[in-house]
């Protein structure tokens, strides 16, 4: 049997505060993405007067969650202990592109890229302090999903985004504004976006940022992914 | 270099809105305003390179925004009386002084006699506009408090080849580049605005990239301000009189270029 290399794959990362989360939901938008990891207990939102912050949805990876508990030290497993870990939240495995993210791949893209050569890399960037500053506007240590707890203290939190962010700067050269489309198209994913009506009843709160910024879904995802520097390989 | 008259066939809206913005980066690895803003730069600084393909890219090298058009000779022959000489002590009174470090390190460097009376153009800072110049600067709507210039390159003064850092118009939200304002992550938030006084004379260059401006009175550029080198001089026998306008952009200001006004 051939070896797997995560051609069904788009293995995602970005620092704590990089605002990660909301471009993967809305690239999560295209007709291609399996979203089955998505569950009731796996969101959270912040409401800031009357600004919705942090659109948390779906599997995290890494220390303290249900999955890829050792993912900060993926080096000491295995590419098939790593492979089982991705499937377990997932529903349905078997269909479309699945999106596995985690802070800590980060740390291991070397890693990533010789065990999964036929899978996209994605990577947000935003800045040092404002990652950090925009952590705590989502909600800091308050924020009950994903979990933070690895990151200790503000000074850790301070400390491992520079790291994750100077990985990410090095192993990804070009970091740009991208539309939708554009990194769908990077991506290998179809521009098709499911319709008005099914995003409407995936998720709630495209309707509730559509109404806010009195905009159609295209321009609020558009926005959502413009505003973070993405690089892709 | 190519010549470039302005003109106005492309919507300023839909090129603002493409452009595109690269992160920003620590000042501490330079001891150069111009190579530190060249890091964020998108431009590909080749003198071979035609830029006129430029203006239908992402990064083009400079953006017509409209041709204004009214009687405003009185008031700039007032203005000009007014203007003072803007040199590097006049100047870095609006800035920080670790950008004005970096900019004195491009100077002496350089060889620019800033000792010795080196002028960029004359200048009034906030002028008091009077119609129909305060008419234009209402059309672009920005957050108040902008800034607003009123320049007029003399004969023999230069505006040196640089990249708009906005040391001054941003210190309140990223102090002397210690932290990222909005506007360095986007730089569609905040845009600057020539809107040339009178028409061209001979000996007046105004250069954006690779391309040499030709324009009329009335004519108002933008340009990508993070990406765009640009530099003027005026070695010609009159005055070069322009408004400059910087401000953060709001609804209003979007609607205006993409001809709602």
């Amino acid at each position: 049997m051939a070896e797997y290399e995560g051609d069904d794959l788009i293995i995602a990362m970005g620092a704590p505060g990089s605002r990660w989360s909301g471009s993967i939901r809305a690239i999560q938008t295209s007709v291609d993405v399996n979203t089955t990891d998505d569950d009731s207990e796996r969101i959270y939102d912040l409401v800031d007067g009357e600004m919705p912050l942090g659109w948390h949805r779906g599997a995290y990876w890494g220390p303290y969650h249900e999955f890829g508990n050792n993912f900060d030290r993926l080096d000491d497993l295995t590419k098939e202990e790593v492979v089982s870990e991705f499937k377990r939240p997932f529903s349905n495995w078997n269909h479309g592109i699945k999106i596995i993210k985690s802070h800590w791949f980060s740390y291991h893209i070397p890693l990533l890229r010789e065990w999964f050569p036929k899978a996209k890399l994605i990577a947000f960037y935003m800045p040092d302090d404002f990652c950090f500053d925009w952590w705590h506007k989502v909600g800091g240590w308050n924020i009950t999903y994903p979990h933070y707890e690895w990151y200790e203290n503000d000074e850790r939190m301070r400390l491992q985004i520079e790291i994750e962010n100077a990985c990410i700067q090095q192993a990804f050269p070009v970091l740009e504004n991208l539309s939708l489309e554009e990194i769908h198209k990077k991506l290998g994913l179809s521009t098709q976006l499911i319709s008005d009506h099914e995003i409407d009843e995936w998720d709630k709160k495209l309707p509730q940022l559509r109404e806010i910024f009195n905009k159609s879904n295209q321009e609020v995802l558009n926005n959502t992914v413009y505003r973070t520097f993405t690089g892709i390989q | 270099m190519q010549e470039y008259r302005v003109e106005y066939s492309r919507n300023p809206g839909n090129v603002w809105e493409s452009l595109k913005t690269l992160p920003p980066v620590s000042k501490e690895n330079y001891n150069s305003l111009y190579e530190f803003s060249k890091a964020t730069s998108r431009y590909h600084f080749n003198e071979t390179v035609s830029d006129l393909e430029s203006l239908d890219s992402d990064c083009p090298a400079v953006i017509p925004v409209k041709h204004f058009d009214a009687n405003w000779n009185q008031a700039v022959s007032e203005l000009i009386t007014q203007a003072k000489p803007a040199d590097f002590g006049f100047r870095k009174t609006t800035r920080l002084s670790g950008n004005n470090v970096l900019e004195e390190n491009d100077f002496r460097r350089w060889g620019y006699d800033i000792d010795g009376g080196y002028t960029i153009a004359n200048r009034i800072l906030n002028p008091n506009l009077q119609e129909p110049l305060q008419y234009i600067l209402d059309c672009f709507g920005f957050e108040k408090p902008g800034i607003v210039k009123f320049d007029v390159q003399m004969p023999g003064q230069c505006f040196y080849w640089h990249l708009d850092a906005f040391g001054g118009v941003l210190k309140n939200e990223r102090g002397d580049f210690e932290k990222s304002s909005t506007s360095d992550l986007d730089q569609r938030e905040v845009m600057r605005t020539i809107i040339f006084l009178d028409d061209q004379r001979l000996g007046q260059v105004w250069q954006q990239g690779n391309l040499s401006l030709r324009w009329s009175r009335g004519d108002c550029i933008t340009w990508p301000w993070r990406d765009i080198p640009h530099g003027t001089c005026n070695y010609g026998h009159t005055p070069r009189p322009v408004l400059n306008i910087t401000g953060k952009l709001t609804d209003k200001t979007w609607d205006f270029l993409y001809g709602g006004i």
